[in-house]
């Protein structure tokens, strides 16, 4: 899929959370985008040299538009930008561009960690979408994602509900800074997925009784966010033998 | 050959394996078995390409000198 330039019109903008938005653009010029999940479009900002990099958080099937997510917090010329967009603006943008997608499934990856800090879900709900409802993929699946306060939290009930969905997906949400009443995993994401894949010799197949397995040299992560996560998550899958070659990550960078 | 006179390097602790350069510029950029971008060669693209692939860099890890060796990105 080469590079262009596409134009399109902002549809929606959703406040999803705290600092989370999320922008829907209808495509105008083409009116279609083909790209893989996990890819980022280069959005022209006005008054900006160059160019910023926002992912795809919408599967690849809704090609007749993207949608992308807005962390407003950093406070970057290009996040303002995307935050000040009000539907029927107009946007330019080059896409598809960025490394960040799902090996060919020739490639031996039989189980799927995700593991994402903040927006760095963006690429990874794109990945999950396109893998769990379009392409109906019954590889065993989890999701790690990590996030600093409640009042940050959201597509929560999706995910949660995509897990109640499909029986080969498993949902983990983290919050390093909790509320007192927070039942769910706490601390920073790498804990977490840690604690639940202690020892991936013996990791078995989500929610079902089983065989456990070798699955060391057949699991694939793909890790995206802050770098310390991914330098670690990376560290520790590798000392437990996933193969290099199958860790894939995408740093964000602020 | 391009003829180009923009010559680009890459700062390899600052690539973060974005990609934006090789999307831009595929003739120039590649990225390499650790997913940092390296050069292919100077005469793969022209010179607004190359100059544009370096101002998408979200860390600013590509640096491009003109014919006479004066930086022209990252600003200084």
């Amino acid at each position: 899929m080469a590079i262009q330039t596409y134009r399109a019109r902002v549809a929606e903008h959703s406040y999803l959370a705290s600092k989370y938005q999320q922008v829907h653009l209808e495509l105008t010029e083409p009116p279609r985008l083909e790209f893989r999940a996990g890819q980022y479009v280069m959005m022209k900002v006005p008054g900006v040299t160059g160019v910023r990099q926002y992912s795809i958080t919408s599967p690849p099937s809704m090609n007749h538009a993207i949608e992308l997510l807005v962390d407003v917090i950093p406070g970057g010329l290009g996040s303002m930008y995307l935050a000040s967009l009000a539907p029927g603006d107009e946007v330019e943008f080059m896409a598809p561009a960025g490394a960040f997608t799902m090996a060919h499934e020739e490639g031996g990856e039989e189980k799927l960690l995700f593991v994402a800090t903040g927006s760095g879900i963006a690429p990874v709900r794109a990945m999950l979408l396109d893998l769990l409802v379009d392409k109906k993929d019954t590889r065993p699946m989890w999701l790690h994602w990590g996030l600093r306060y409640a009042e940050d939290v959201f597509w929560f009930d999706e995910f949660s509900q995509l897990a109640e969905e499909y029986d080969n997906f498993t949902f983990d949400l983290t919050l390093s800074k909790p509320p007192e009443d927070w039942e769910l995993c706490t601390g920073y994401v790498t804990q977490c997925v840690l604690k639940h894949h202690s020892d991936f010799s013996t990791m078995s197949t989500p929610r079902k009784a089983g065989p456990t397995l070798h699955a060391s040299h057949i699991i694939a992560a793909y890790l995206c966010g802050n770098r310390r996560m991914i330098e670690d998550v990376r560290m520790e899958l590798t000392r437990k033998g996933v193969v290099g070659t199958r860790i894939h990550t995408e740093q964000f960078y602020s | 050959m391009t003829n180009a006179k923009y010559k680009v390097s890459v700062d390899r602790a600052k690539c973060i394996g974005a990609a934006s350069c090789v999307a831009i510029a595929a003739k120039t950029f590649k990225l390499d078995a650790e997913q940092k971008a390296v050069v292919i060669t100077q005469d793969g693209d022209n010179d607004d390409d190359k100059l544009l692939a370096a101002q998408s860099c979200p860390t600013g890890a590509i640096i491009v000198v003109d014919e006479k060796g004066n930086q022209i990105w990252p600003r200084k």
